[in-house]
């Protein structure tokens, strides 16, 4: 076959299709472009033929492409009956084309960089040695912090500060030693142990905490503790990671674009923070989300409750024996499960309705929605007026509440 | 392969590839026919699907030979969803990892 049957054909399909005449000639470009470049490049007709694939298989990918977007079509018709709370969570145009990593931010509040008056202050409080080193320029914008055992406090400064306090006795403190240093745009501090200083390695008594001050230009902070626990606020950040093996997790007042926390046995809390996607973590314990506005929120937690209170567009919030709780603002879309615990959604949306699926193998489906309560529901799928929300909860021996 | 599977899985190489660097369809569709056997022209309906729901963003640059080579770019939108799915797919492969060792 070549470039004219193929391109042919594949009109013929689209024609077939029904697809309509402007989005048929965007995807007959790409192809012919396709053909174009892949000549010069010294592929022949056929080769190219051959490599975009058969035309079936492009038929097919039509086909479900046309599904989709009538599908979308649909939906997105339902949801636009006009409702102010729905946007509340998505202030941010889709198709903004910079990359302002403080969008979300109060517009009010210009950060000045001012790199010169950077600095960076390293101190080692215990062991005596004060000192303060490379004044100067920040030829940093990433901060990466590791530590076995140590409480982390992150605040806002003008310069990056970090506070070293080991507490512990003696031994202690030969045992552990506070490191810093500097590599291509990354900072590295933390503590490490001291092995040529001792034989054996005890994890017992210490008490070590490192006092962060993180100023404007730094734009991705990465901490990763063993044990102790984690207190970061007023940051504003690209990309904030948080994790901890047996440690609580807590921040506050922060804004990010992506944020992770994730901890095995400790508890995450998270507190009036602007974010596009977070994704928080646990095992055993429990997290809780608290104002603030998540566009994409992943929880999950195996054995704790999972609770969130923030303006979101879109949840995933999943845990195995512990209750899922929900109060949402404006227009939502997502799920939210637990095998064990009860799964409640409060959903404020202005009476903008509903489309969910609400399904539980042994526990009660009640739902309270604008003054319309029915109890003992059976499982499946439940409409309320526009549709304006579309999500599903899910247990299998807990109860399913909707409230609003 | 499982149609729908396949789908998820070369939307989410589409996304990782646009995360570093914008491209044209053709370098993409290089790109990742190298690595796996596929159809590429399906390629293109995905680029265009991702388009329609604003996680790509297209431009047109004119090239000194031949035709002008349409770039996508990834928005702020795809990238979320890009982590999303990046995400849901770890989480997957990890599960079927389990079994199939």
């Amino acid at each position: 076959m070549n470039r004219d049957q193929y391109l042919d054909a594949i009109r013929k399909a689209l024609q077939e299709a029904n697809m309509d005449s402007e989005l048929s000639k965007e995807i007959l470009y790409d192809y012919e472009e396709h053909f174009e470049i892949g000549l010069q490049k010294g592929k022949t007709q056929e080769q190219l033929c051959e490599e975009l694939g058969s035309i079936e298989e492009i038929l097919q990918e039509i086909g479900s492409m046309k599904q989709n977007s009538e599908i979308e079509g649909s939906r997105v018709k339902s949801t636009e009956t006009g409702n102010l709370a729905r946007d509340l969570g998505s202030s941010v145009p889709s198709n903004n084309m910079n990359n302002d990593i403080m969008k979300g931010i109060d517009p009010n509040e210009t950060q000045v960089l001012d790199m010169d008056a950077a600095c960076e202050t390293v101190r080692q409080e215990d062991s005596g040695t004060d000192y303060q080193a490379s004044n100067g320029k920040p030829d940093f914008t990433r901060v990466e912090i590791e530590g076995p055992c140590v409480d982390v406090y992150v605040s806002k400064g003008d310069c990056f500060k970090v506070d070293y306090e080991n507490s512990g006795n003696a031994k202690a403190k030969l045992m552990y030693q506070f490191y810093h240093y500097q590599k291509d745009g990354v900072l590295y501090c933390g503590v490490k142990e001291n092995y040529t200083k001792t034989f054996f390695r005890i994890i017992r008594n210490v008490d070590i905490s490192l006092y962060i001050q993180i100023p404007s230009f730094i734009d991705e902070l990465n901490i990763k503790l063993a044990s102790g626990d984690m207190e970061v606020r007023d940051q504003k950040l690209r990309r904030l990671s948080l994790h901890s093996a047996s440690g609580d997790i807590e921040l506050s007042n922060s804004a990010m674009t992506e944020c992770f926390c994730n901890s095995c046995s400790g508890d995450i809390s998270i507190h009036s923070c602007n974010m596009d996607v977070l994704n928080a973590k646990t095992s055993s314990g429990d997290v809780e989300i608290n104002s603030g506005t998540i566009k994409v929120l992943n929880a999950n937690s195996a054995s704790g409750d999972v609770s969130c209170s923030s303006i979101t567009k879109e949840y995933y919030l999943k845990s195995i024996s512990g209750d899922v709780e929900v109060t949402s603002f404006g227009d939502i879309r997502g799920s939210f499960e637990s095998v064990s615990g009860d799964a409640e959604v409060r959903l404020n949306n202005d009476g903008n309705g509903y489309k969910v699926s609400l399904s539980t193998v042994s526990g009660d489906i009640d739902i309270n929605y604008r003054g319309v309560n029915e109890r003992e529901c059976s499982k499946g799928i439940y409409t309320f007026g526009n549709q304006g929300s579309e999500f599903q909860v899910r247990t299998v021996s807990g109860d399913v509440q909707l409230r609003g | 392969m499982n149609p729908q599977f396949k789908k998820g899985a070369l939307e989410l190489c589409v996304l990782s590839k646009l995360i570093d660097a914008d491209c044209y369809g053709y370098e993409l569709t290089e790109a990742i026919s190298k690595k796996m056997v596929i159809a590429t022209g399906t390629l293109y309906l995905i680029l265009k699907r991702l388009k329609d729901e604003n996680y790509v963003e297209t431009y047109l640059v004119e090239s000194g030979e031949g035709p002008a080579r349409k770039y996508y770019h990834l928005t702020e939108e795809g990238k979320s969803y890009q982590i999303r799915l990046k995400m849901e797919w770890t989480e997957f492969t990890e599960a079927v990892d389990y079994f199939i060792k």
